[in-house]
């Protein structure tokens, strides 16, 4: 099964890549520059962008958030207020695909500085794909407006939540895309989320670290930045 | 009625949809459809009626995701689940021939490498369902999109059951599935494995599949199944979008491709099986002839052995003090380098032989396999003398393996060739016998067709049997060259097999060794050589072949050669005899940019670390090492630049990427020392070792490597247990190499326990060792919460911690 659009990626964001790999105010030089771009060339060559979505009727019971035809309970604080303003969510399973975690492995065992550096662009990469598969979701939904993404796993969204999401989704067959006993998704550079959708006008709901367990430690917020 | 004689039949009819029909009734999404055979068995009988109503010669019962994964906490067992499934699908077929499949589709989660799910735990999944579905009249493998967890299906099946196997997997358009296996890949590899038919099914609509079953057709002999969905779904509405009567039509083309077996899958109901049939009433079966090849296969690559190709030589302990080091220490890491830069220079195939006497073997070579096909996608030659471990590396070969091999001996023949029959692969044959290696090449002739009668008897197609004629040392018998060509031309043209030998016996005990070398390979191209197991990364060899390549006009209009050689130089032939350098094997990493911005005045050790000028570092090392001892390079040069690099990490003057360029050269350095040491002391450089793992069920391994790389450049030897690792491997790790910390990486929330109860098992044993963790989620207080004695917040402060422990 698979959807007749397909994303293709054919040029990845380095600046973000750059900012994964932790620059901030500086630019890479010449030498991690051409780095930078010979990895992207060996990384685009084994990109397979894989998607699929499916938009639910949210459904409340008691205190209780679900999506609705399913079993699928949305705990948590941050899910629950991210998507209160909100009577539908579109789920979002999104896969780089196998040959990335490949080229990573090869990497690892031959050369560090690539796999690092591939490792940040493929992040950038997922998440191009995911801004991608939103512009296609949005398209045929006019009049409405959405949420930022919200991941599986961050806040305080059970990362637990992943089979069952998986299973709803049929991700497996469809894209590829399945979750180990610890919940983690493999093919490795994958990301499955829950974008909240409302008719007309949603007030902005910023992205904030508040409700990050990471918030005492993060590397991020240590360079004065931000993850998102 | 069995399934072998319902094969006699023009066609075969194989039913549509179950989920889609249960869908259709109400299933709600992400419920386990399997359970619906105990809850609501009329559902089921009634959707196998439907389908035997409509023509179905063959019902799937409701068995798909019927595994202990998939059935975990749901309250019944993979035995009842299935029990009651195969049950009601017999009911339904009762008074007619329809017979009853025991549907089995993946696991659910993925396999190594890049899942957690290794390959003997798939085998005991599979077996579990097939042992619990005995009953059936066949065993369906179906919506398959990983050619080893496929594997480990088949193996499961043949080996607690004697039911017929039918195989089917799910291609996109590009003509591979999800994890890339190609078409003649799987066929290659299931017919190998001595499967009843084969084909695709789901992903796709009728129209899409045709060229997949068209070049599926051209790769086995065996019945085709072909069952797809009723076209594409809308991503809105999840409807399909061809109809009942367009599937059968356009499956009207399918039979003149040889199909035998047709049915349908997701979006397909009774009426799209009874257009099917209807359809085929009017159409006769036309048997396909496989085209009749030589070749071999990973998942992903096929090698097609129709002219030259090269098998790399070079994972072998034989001679090599380094390695048999390597495999002493596990270090695969150096292993699956020497796969890497064989790849890279030109093999094409590489031969895997893991022997040493002080080693297990057979485990070795589980180990070796698994991680070499995880990073290089070429097909390989499990070697061994030893048959039971050809046999474990066969079980876990992903793909269609050489297995080297076999000879003219009884001994050899009855043990090996059975091997090479039920795991599907192809075989050397080497022309020894009882007697040795015989003089003359009609002997030797002799014995090829020996081992071609025995392995033919057993049937083992004979374009899956290499002859090794044997190159003798040309230094001691020189007539014996010309027996051995004239013995490769022999097999070559009057038994019509392929032929392998290993080219650099032939120089033994020669001054320019090379140059005799790459002259015998081009004259045993031209006597008809196939497989020269070489030295890929020597240029000459590889130039060999590649040049014979073009000049007999297999690289049509030169492409290959080109583009091998159009930037480089590397066809010049070295003049001296000297080793030369192929483009691949200097490495283009940092260094090779490094270098062009940089004047060469800045000769120190210390420049090179900081601008990650990796060969400068070792060059600089070997020089240095004239006038200092290695312990003053390390103490007074290597560690204070490495120091140097650390703090500028700290306070963001450098980058992760740099400081691990930087570790990179030291890693350079260290092995200039190392290898110095090794000629002139044996002394050992290490600071002591340190045991490094990422916690059970946890497989980010970036982070520990990195921080792996970093310690060793400082001198300390890791001991490198991977990903995944269970929490007593890393007990056992700390007290046999009596270890003084413990680095214990994980990145997920969901891990941190692995890493606690990993933590507490070393206290439990009393393992003297300090542990230090680390990790993304990780954070000081979780990490003392869990009695680990260091929280390392990166890579650097790793260093640190080794440096406070182990000084």
């Amino acid at each position: 099964m698979s959807l007749d659009e397909e994303i293709i990626i054919k040029e990845i964001d380095k600046g973000e890549a750059a900012r994964y790999l932790g620059y901030r105010d500086t630019l890479p030089d010449l030498n991690m520059t051409k780095l930078i771009l010979q990895a992207e060339i060996d990384l685009l060559k084994v990109i397979k962008p894989r998607y699929c979505y499916k938009v639910f009727d949210l459904c409340r019971e008691n205190d209780s958030l679900f999506l609705a035809g399913t079993r699928l309970e949305l705990k948590g604080d941050s899910i629950r207020k991210h998507l209160s303003d909100c009577e539908k969510a579109a789920a979002l399973c999104v896969t780089l695909s196998d040959g990335v975690d490949k080229l990573l492995r090869q990497n690892e065992v031959e050369n560090m500085v690539n796999a690092l550096i591939i490792d940040a662009l493929a992040n950038a990469a997922v998440e191009q794909v995911c801004d991608e598969a939103e512009k296609i979701i949005f398209r045929e939904m006019e009049g409405y407006s959405h949420t930022w993404r919200f991941g599986v796993g961050y806040g305080d969204f059970p990362l637990s939540t992943q089979k069952e999401l998986l299973e709803i989704m049929n991700a497996g067959k469809r894209i590829g895309l399945c979750a180990t006993e610890s919940c983690i998704l493999v093919p490795r550079k994958s990301v499955t989320c829950l974008i909240g959708i409302r008719q007309g006008i949603l007030e902005e709901r910023k992205k904030t670290c508040k409700n990050c367990h990471l918030l005492g430690d993060c590397e991020y917020r240590r360079r004065g930045t931000t993850c998102y | 009625m069995d399934f072998k004689t319902l094969l006699c039949k023009e066609f075969v009819i194989f039913d549509g949809g179950m989920g889609t029909m249960l869908q259709e009734r109400g299933m709600p999404m992400g419920a386990v459809p399997e359970l619906l055979s105990i809850q609501k068995p009329e559902w089921i009988l009634d959707i196998h009626r439907s389908y035997i109503r409509a023509g179905a010669d063959v019902i799937y019962a409701n068995t798909f995701g019927a595994n202990a994964y998939k059935l975990k906490n749901c309250g019944y067992s993979v035995a009842e689940v299935i029990g009651a499934s195969i049950g009601l699908a017999k009911q339904a077929c009762e008074g007619t021939d329809t017979l009853v499949a025991l549907d089995i589709g993946p696991i659910g989660q993925l396999l190594e490498p890049t899942g957690t799910l290794s390959f003997e735990e798939a085998y005991e999944i599979y077996k579990e369902q097939i042992t619990a579905g005995r009953e059936a009249d066949l065993i369906v493998f179906e919506t398959q999109t990983d050619l080893y967890e496929l594997k480990a299906a088949v193996l499961a099946a043949k080996e607690n059951s004697k039911l017929p196997i039918v195989c089917t997997m799910t291609f996109e358009k590009n003509l591979r599935t999800f994890t890339g296996c190609g078409i003649s890949n799987m066929a290659m590899t299931l017919e190998g494995l001595g499967v009843t038919a084969l084909g695709v099914n789901c992903s796709l609509g009728p129209k899409e599949l045709y060229p997949i079953v068209k070049e599926m057709a051209e790769w086995t002999g065996l019945p085709l199944v072909v069952k797809p969905n009723a076209g594409l779904p809308d991503p809105l509405t999840n409807k399909y979008d061809v109809t009942a009567r367009e599937f059968a039509l356009q499956l009207q083309d399918f039979p003149a491709l040889g199909v035998k077996i047709f049915g349908g899958c997701c979006g397909t109901t009774p009426e799209y099986i009874e257009e099917l049939a209807g359809m085929l009433k009017d159409q006769h079966f036309i048997s396909h002839a496989k085209t009749s090849r030589a070749a071999v296969c990973s998942a992903v690559d096929t090698v097609i052995i129709s002219q030259p190709r090269i098998i790399g030589e070079r994972i072998n302990p034989t001679g090599k003090k380094r390695f048999k080091e390597a495999l002493l220490n596990q270090d695969m890491d150096y292993i699956l380098n020497q796969a890497i830069d064989q790849v890279k220079a030109g093999a094409e195939i590489l031969d895997v032989n893991v022997g040493l006497p002080d080693i297990d073997e057979t485990s070795m070579m589980i180990k070796a396999v698994k991680a070499i096909q995880s990073i290089v996608e070429v097909p390989l030659q499990l070697d061994s003398t030893i048959p039971e471990v050809l046999e474990a590396g066969l079980r876990v070969y992903n793909g269609k393996p050489i297995v080297n091999s076999v000879n003219g001996e009884e001994q050899s023949l009855a043990s090996v060739l059975p091997l090479v029959k039920k795991y599907g692969a192809a075989v050397v044959g080497l022309t020894l016998d009882e007697n040795g290696i015989p003089k003359s090449s009609e002997e030797r002739f002799e014995i090829a067709k020996k081992i071609l009668k025995r392995a033919t008897e057993l049937g083992i197609p004979k374009e899956d049997i290499y002859i090794d004629c044997l190159t003798l040392t040309a230094s001691a018998e020189q007539e014996g060259v010309a027996e051995t060509l004239q013995a490769v031309r022999r097999v070559k043209e009057e038994l019509g097999l392929k032929t392998v030998l290993g080219v650099s016996n032939i120089s033994f005990g020669l001054p320019g060794r090379e140059l005799i070398n790459h002259t015998f390979l081009t004259m045993a191209m031209q006597n008809g050589l196939d497989l020269p197991i070489m030295n890929p990364n020597v240029a000459s060899m590889t130039g060999s072949v590649r040049a014979f390549r073009l000049l007999m006009g297999y690289d049509k209009n030169s492409l290959e050669y080109i583009e091998a050689y159009n930037t480089q130089l590397q066809y010049m032939l070295p003049v001296s005899g000297t080793k030369a350098v192929t483009p691949m094997a200097e490495k283009s990493g940092p260094a090779a940019f490094g270098q062009s911005f940089v004047g060469s005045s800045q000769n120190s050790l210390e420049y090179a670390i900081e601008n990650g000028l990796k060969n400068d570092g070792a060059r600089i090392t070997t020089e240095l090492l004239e006038t200092k001892n290695p312990m003053e390079i390390i103490n007074d040069h290597l560690i204070p630049a490495l120091d140097k690099a650390g703090s500028q990490f700290e306070t963001g003057k450098i980058f992760l990427p740099q400081l691990i360029m930087a570790a990179d050269v030291a890693q350079a350095a260290f092995a200039v020392i190392k290898e110095y040491l090794g000629k002139h002391s044996g002394e050992s450089v290490s600071r002591g070792k340190i045991v490094l793992a990422t916690v059970k069920g946890d497989i980010h391994d970036i982070g520990k490597n990195i921080v792996k790389v970093l310690l060793e450049n400082y001198g300390y030897t890791v001991i490198d247990l991977g990903k995944d690792v269970d929490y007593q491997k890393v007990v056992d790790a700390a007290l046999e190499h009596k270890v003084k910390l413990v680095g214990l990486s994980a990145l997920m929330t969901t891990t941190l326990v692995s890493m606690e109860k990993t933590i507490s098992l070393l206290r439990e044993n009393h393992v003297d060792c300090k542990v230090m963790v680390g990790g993304a989620v990780l954070t000081p207080s979780y990490a003392e919460k869990i009695g680990a004695d260091f929280y390392a917040r990166d890579a650097k402060e790793s260093v640190d911690i080794a440096k406070r422990v182990l000084g």
